[in-house]
C-alpha cells in the first residue's frame, strides 16, 4: 500500500487513527502492530510472514545477547567470557541477518554475473558456446527488504553497544520493525531514537496538527510534483535508443529525474514524520534541502540523511572513520562505506557504480580541501555547479537501466549525438518548464525563508490562515491529481 | 501562537472529515473488492492471485470515484497553474488549437496487412459489382512538436500511406481533408469525434458521391441535406477527451442534436443482442445523445443508440433509396445516422468488435455500394476479418449457380445444451433469449473436413464456429481427415423469429465444401 493511495487516504488511515485514538492506552502498540501488519500485508501478503519471521529470530537473539551483556557487566570473573558469548551473538544475528537480506536482494544478481565470468573465460578458451552453470532463481525482492533489514540491525548493534534498553516484548520489536509509516521507504528510524516512545508516549494535539500539516505537504510533494515530473523522466528515459536522443530533450528528462526524485523520496520522508506525530512518534530528519548543497560531502549530509548517518554509525566510526593514521586507510573505509551505499540502493552494477562515482568525488574533496580552501565567492559558486552536475551525472546512471545506456545517455546531454534540439524536444521543454521551475524553486527553502521574512511584519492570524488555506489546498489538489492520475509508484520502494 | 493553533486545528478537523467522508463515499468499492478479492482466494488459494487483485482495487476506486469529475476539473487548474499540456501519463494532450485529443503513442498500423485485406475486398466487390468507396478521416490541426510527441504524425502518416496505395490501386477513394469546409474545427474540442455539422457534411458529401460517381438515385437527397429541415437542439457537453482534464483546462463544447422536421419510419434491428426499434429518427437512430436528467456536461458517449462495442446493426428505412453497406468506426456512426434518412437499407459492421462472422453474413446480401471509413488503430488492426469473409464468400458466392450436391455428413448434437429428441427437428425453447448450436460436419466426397458451415434462418444467415476437434467422427467413420469437423454457434434467439413474432418453421444448415467451391444441399432442421 502506497501513502498517496485512495486504499490509504480513505480506507487505511482514517481507519487506523480513529481506531487508535478511541482504542485503550494498554493496546494502542498490539494496535498499530495489526494495522501496520495489514498495511504490508496489502502489496506483500506471503512476505509480512518473512517480516515477522525476521524480527522475531532477531528479538530472541538480541534478548539473549543483551543477557550475555548484562552478566558480563555483574559477574566480575567470567565478564571477558560473557563478553564474548555477546559478540558470538551478536556476529551470527548480523550474519543471519545479511545472508536472508542478501538471499532476497542479491542472489540472481550474483548468480548473474558468476555465470557471465564462467561463460567470458571458458569462450575465451573454448570454441564452442558455453552454458550458464547457475539457475537463476525465482526469489522476489520483498517491499523495503533495505529498510526493514537496516532497522533490525539498528535494534542489534544499539543493544550490544549500549545506547538503548532491549525490548522484553516481542510486539514492541515487531511494532519498531514494521511501524508502517516509515516501513517500506524510511526514513531508517534508529532504535534509540524512538526505544523510549514504543514503551511509552504522549499523543498531543500540537504534535497531531504538525502531522498533519506534514503530511498533507509530503502528500503534495508526491501526488503534484514529483507524479507530473515522472512522466516526463519516463518518457526520456524510456526512449527505445538513447543515441538518438537530443541534448535538450535529454536535459528536460535528467532535470526532470533530479526533481522527481527529490519531491518523491523527500515527499515519503515527510508523511512518514507527519505520520509518525499524529501517532506519537518522533522521527529523525531525512532531507534538509539537498541540491543548495556547496559540495558533494555537504549533498551527503542533506540527502537520505537516515541512511548516511547509519552507515556512519554502523560501518564507518566502527572501521575508525576519519580518524585514521594513513591517508590509504582513510580512502579504504570511504570505499568500503559507498561501495555498500551503491549496493544498498540495489543488486545493479548502475548502483555499484553511482556509489563508487561519489567515493571518487568525496575522496577527491577529502584530500584536496575543496570547497573549504576557496576564498572567492565566484568559486564558491562554481563548486556548487560542479557539485549539482555531479549529482545530476549521478542520478542518470542511478535511473539508466543499464551502464552503458547511462553513458549513452550522457553523451546525448553533451550533444555527442550530434543533434542539440529538434522539434519534439522544443515542446517537451516548454511543456515542462512551468513545472521545472515550480520544482527548482521549491527544491529550495524559500518556503523557510518567506516564512522568516514575515515574522514580525505579518499579523499571526493572517499568516497561520494562510498557511492553513495553502495546505488545505494543496491537499485538495493531491486528492485531484491522486484520482485522476493513475501514477503512483514510489522510487525508494524498489530498494 | 494562538491563532496557530486555531488553524492548526481547523486544519486537522478539514483533514479528517474529509477523509472520513470521502472514505465512506467510496467505502462501498472499497469493501466489495477486498471482499472478492478473498473470495477468489478462498476458492483459489493463490497468494500472488490475491496480491494482484488488492491492487487492482486501487484502479476500481479510481475509476468510480465520488465528485470524480469536480475533481478532474480542479486537476485540469493544477496544470493549466504550470502550463502542462499533457494530460496524464501521456493519456491526452491539449493542443496550441484549442482540442483535447487522446495520444496515439501506441496506435501502431498494421498498414501492409490492412491493404492486404482491402485489396481482398475490393476483388471481391468487383466480381459482384458492387462498387467500393474509401473514406479518409480529416487530419487533427497539430504543430511539428505536438504531432510528434503526440504520436499522432507517424499514426496519421500510415493512414494517408493506406489511402494513397489503395487510391493508386483503383480503388475509389474521398479524403475529407479536401472536401470538407473549414476543416480545423472539424472535430469536438473534447472528444474524439467530429462536431454534429460536420457528421452532417460528411453524410452529404458521401450521398452526393454515390449519386455522381455510382448513378444511385437518391430521392429524399434534397431533403434529408437541406439544414432547414431540421429543428436543432443543443446542450454544454465535455467529451471523452477530457474527462481527466474537466471544463477548465480542456473547456466545454456545445453538443447539437438535428432532430428532423419531416415525417420519418424507420427500423433498426441489432444483430449482437438482438435490439429491435422501430419509429422515428429520434427514437431509432437518434444521432446524438440526450442530455442526461442531472445535466451534468460530462459525457463518455456521442451516441445513445448505435455504442461501441457493438459489431453488426441494419436500418431500415421507409423510403427508396440505396442499399448500403457501411465498415466503419464511431467516426461514422453519427453521420451514418443521416445516410440511413437517405436509404432503404443500411447495414453497419464496426470491425472492432467483429471476428469475421458479422462481416461473413453482410457481405452475402447485395448492396448498391460499400463505404470503408475508420480512423482507429483497432478498426485498422482489426485482424484478417475482410480475408476470412472473402474466403468463406468465395464458396458461397457459388450458390447463386446451384452448384449443389445430395448431402448427409452432418449432426446436430445439442441445441442449449439439450440434445434434440428427434433428428431433423429442434424442440424451441419460448423463454430462452439465446440459441447455442453445437454439432459436426464433414465433406464425406473429399473424406475431410468442410470449408465452413452457416445457418440460414429466415433472412439471416449465421457463420458457425467451424474446426473444433471431433476425435469421436475420426473413430466413428474411420477417417483421421474428419478431426476438426466440430462447429458450435451462439446468436439471438430473436433470428428465429419472425416480423410478427412467429417462430419460423425451419432452419437450414449451409455446408460448403472443403476447397469452398461446392455447396452441399442445404440440411433443414424443423423448429417446434
Amino acid at each position: 500500500m502506497v501513502f498517496s493511495s485512495t486504499i490509504f487516504l480513505f480506507f487505511f488511515l482514517p481507519l487506523t487513527l480513529i481506531g487508535y485514538y478511541l482504542i485503550d492506552r494498554r493496546f494502542k502498540n498490539v494496535f498499530l502492530l495489526i494495522a501496520s501488519l495489514a498495511f504490508y500485508a496489502w502489496g506483500e501478503p506471503l512476505f509480512v510472514l518473512i517480516m515477522i519471521g525476521f524480527a522475531l529470530i532477531n528479538h530472541f537473539t538480541v534478548l539473549l545477547m543483551d543477557n550475555f551483556l548484562v552478566k558480563s557487566d555483574i559477574a566480575c570473573e567470567n565478564a571477558g567470557h560473557y563478553k564474548k558469548l555477546a559478540k558470538l551473538v551478536l556476529t551470527i544475528t548480523v550474519v543471519l541477518d545479511l545472508s536472508l537480506f542478501f538471499i532476497f536482494k542479491y542472489l540472481n544478481f550474483t548468480i548473474s554475473n558468476i555465470n557471465y565470468i564462467y561463460i567470458y573465460i571458458y569462450e575465451l578458451f573454448s570454441p564452442a558456446q558455453a552454458q550458464e552453470i547457475l539457475p537463476q532463481t525465482n526469489i522476489a525482492l520483498p517491499i523495503g527488504i533495505s529498510f526493514f533489514v537496516f532497522q533490525i540491525l539498528s535494534y542489534v548493534f544499539d543493544i550490544y553497544y549500549r545506547k538503548g534498553t532491549v525490548q522484553k516484548n516481542p510486539l514492541n520489536t515487531m511494532l519498531y520493525i514494521s511501524l508502517f509509516p516509515q516501513l517500506i521507504a524510511g526514513p531508517i528510524v534508529r532504535y534509540q531514537t524512538v526505544a523510549d516512545e514504543l514503551r511509552s508516549r504522549k499523543e498531543t494535539l500540537s504534535d497531531f496538527i504538525y502531522g498533519t500539516k506534514r503530511f498533507i505537504i509530503g502528500l503534495g510533494k508526491k501526488a503534484i510534483l514529483s507524479n507530473t515530473l515522472a512522466i516526463t523522466a519516463d518518457y526520456c528515459f524510456n526512449s527505445a535508443d538513447y543515441t538518438q536522443l537530443t541534448a535538450l530533450l535529454a536535459w528536460v528528462g535528467i532535470l526532470s529525474y533530479t526533481l522527481q526524485i527529490y519531491f518523491d523520496f523527500s515527499g515519503y520522508s515527510d508523511m512518514a514524520i507527519g505520520l509518525g506525530r499524529m501517532f506519537g512518534f518522533h522521527f529523525d530528519e531525512n532531507f534538509n534541502y539537498p541540491y543548495i548543497s556547496a559540495s558533494v560531502s555537504e549533498f551527503w549530509r542533506r540527502w537520505h540523511i537516515s541512511l548516511g548517518t547509519w552507515f556512519r554509525d554502523y560501518v564507518y566510526f566502527p572501521m575508525g572513520g576519519s580518524r585514521v593514521k594513513s591517508k590509504s586507510r582513510l580512502i579504504m573505509n570511504l570505499f568500503v562505506v559507498w561501495l555498500l551505499t551503491g549496493v544498498w540502493h540495489g543488486a545493479s552494477w548502475n548502483f555499484i557504480v553511482w556509489g563508487l562515482f561519489y567515493f571518487v568525488i568525496l575522496v577527491f574533496e577529502k584530500l584536496t580541501g575543496f570547497p573549504k580552501k576557496f576564498r572567492h565567492k565566484w568559486q564558491q559558486i562554481l563548486y556548487r555547479i560542479f557539485t549539482l552536475l555531479c549529482v545530476i551525472l549521478g542520478w542518470v546512471v542511478f535511473r539508466a537501466p543499464d551502464l552503458s545506456s547511462g553513458m549513452a545517455y550522457i553523451g546525448a546531454m553533451f550533444g555527442l549525438n550530434g543533434t542539440f534540439c529538434n522539434s519534439s524536444a522544443l515542446y517537451m521543454f516548454f511543456e515542462n518548464l512551468g513545472l521545472l521551475a515550480a520544482g527548482m524553486i521549491l527544491s529550495t527553502p524559500i518556503i523557510p525563508l518567506i516564512k522568516n521574512r514575515c515574522t514580525g511584519k505579518v499579523s499571526g492570524a493572517i499568516y497561520s490562515t494562510a498557511e492553513t488555506v495553502i495546505i488545505a489546498a494543496i491537499f485538495i489538489a493531491s486528492i485531484s491529481f491522486i484520482t485522476i492520475t493513475s501514477y503512483d509508484a514510489f522510487i525508494y520502494f524498489n530498494f | 501562537m494562538k491563532y496557530q493553533k486555531i488553524t492548526g486545528v481547523l486544519l486537522s478537523v478539514f483533514f479528517i472529515l474529509s477523509i472520513c467522508f470521502l472514505g465512506i463515499k467510496n467505502g462501498g468499492v472499497i469493501i466489495s473488492g477486498i471482499k472478492n478479492s478473498f473470495k477468489t482466494f478462498e476458492a483459489e488459494g493463490d497468494l500472488t492471485e490475491l496480491q494482484k487483485n488488492l491492487n487492482a482495487v486501487e484502479s476500481s476506486v479510481k475509476n468510480d470515484f465520488s465528485y470524480k469529475n469536480r475533481f478532474a476539473d480542479i486537476y485540469g487548474v493544477g496544470l493549466s497553474v504550470i502550463n502542462k499540456k499533457i494530460i496524464g501519463n501521456f493519456d491526452f494532450m491539449k493542443t496550441e488549437h484549442g482540442e483535447t485529443m487522446q495520444f496515439s503513442l501506441d496506435s501502431q498500423i498494421d498498414t501492409e496487412g490492412f491493404i492486404g485485406e482491402m485489396s481482398q475486398l475490393s476483388e471481391y466487390l468487383k466480381k459482384r459489382n458492387i462498387p467500393l468507396l474509401y473514406v479518409q478521416n480529416p487530419e487533427r490541426e497539430l504543430t511539428d512538436g505536438e504531432r510528434e510527441v503526440s504520436g499522432y504524425g507517424a499514426f496519421y502518416d500510415e493512414q494517408m500511406k493506406i489511402f494513397e496505395y489503395l487510391k493508386n490501386a483503383g480503388v475509389d477513394t474521398i479524403d475529407l481533408n479536401k472536401e470538407l469546409p473549414e476543416k480545423d474545427s472539424a472535430y469536438f474540442d473534447t472528444d474524439i469525434h467530429l462536431r454534429t455539422e460536420y457528421e452532417f457534411l460528411t453524410a452529404e458529401l458521401l450521398c452526393r458521391h454515390l449519386i455522381d460517381s455510382y448513378g444511385l438515385e437518391i430521392p429524399e437527397f434534397q431533403k434529408v441535406f437541406d439544414l432547414n429541415n431540421y429543428s436543432i437542439s443543443s446542450y454544454p457537453f465535455i467529451g471523452n477527451t477530457s474527462r481527466s482534464s474537466g471544463r477548465f483546462l480542456s473547456g466545454t463544447d456545445n453538443f447539437e442534436i438535428y432532430h428532423p422536421k419531416f415525417p420519418t419510419e424507420m427500423n433498426l434491428y441489432v444483430y449482437d443482442d438482438g435490439t429491435k426499434k422501430s419509429g422515428t429518427f429520434d427514437k431509432v437512430c437518434l444521432n446524438g445523445r440526450e442530455q442526461n436528467d442531472n445535466k451534468d456536461e460530462y459525457i463518455y458517449w456521442v451516441t445513445d443508440v448505435l455504442q461501441y462495442p457493438k459489431a453488426y446493426y441494419e436500418i431500415n428505412n421507409s423510403v427508396s433509396g440505396p442499399r448500403l453497406l457501411i465498415i466503419a468506426d464511431s467516426i461514422m456512426l453519427r453521420a451514418m445516422s443521416f445516410i440511413s434518412l437517405a436509404s432503404e437499407n443500411v447495414t453497419i459492421i464496426d470491425p472492432r468488435s467483429d471476428d469475421g462472422s458479422a462481416l461473413n453474413n453482410a457481405l452475402l446480401l447485395d448492396y448498391d455500394a460499400v463505404i470503408v471509413y475508420g480512423c482507429s488503430s483497432n478498426f485498422f488492426n482489426a485482424g484478417n476479418i475482410f480475408s476470412n469473409a472473402q474466403e468463406a464468400l468465395s464458396g458461397l458466392s457459388q450458390k447463386e449457380q446451384q452448384n449443389t450436391v445430395s448431402y448427409h455428413g452432418m449432426f446436430l448434437d445439442k441445441y442449449n445444451n439439450v440434445k434434440p429428441a428427434q433428428k431433423g427437428e429442434i424442440e424451441i425453447d419460448r423463454n430462452a433469449e439465446a440459441v447455442s448450436l453445437v454439432g459436426w460436419a464433414v465433406d464425406s466426397e473429399a473424406k475431410s473436413n468442410l470449408g465452413g458451415v452457416y445457418i440460414k434462418a429466415g433472412d439471416n444467415i449465421i457463420a458457425c464456429k467451424y474446426g473444433n476437434k471431433r476425435q469421436g467422427v475420426v473413430d466413428a467413420y474411420g477417417e483421421a481427415g474428419y478431426l476438426n469437423s466440430g462447429f458450435t454457434v451462439n446468436f439471438s434467439a430473436s433470428l428465429l423469429y419472425d416480423e410478427n413474432g412467429e417462430l419460423l418453421d425451419s432452419i437450414s444448415f449451409i455446408l460448403v465444401g472443403h476447397d469452398g467451391t461446392d455447396i452441399y444441399e442445404p440440411v433443414e432442421y424443423k423448429l417446434k
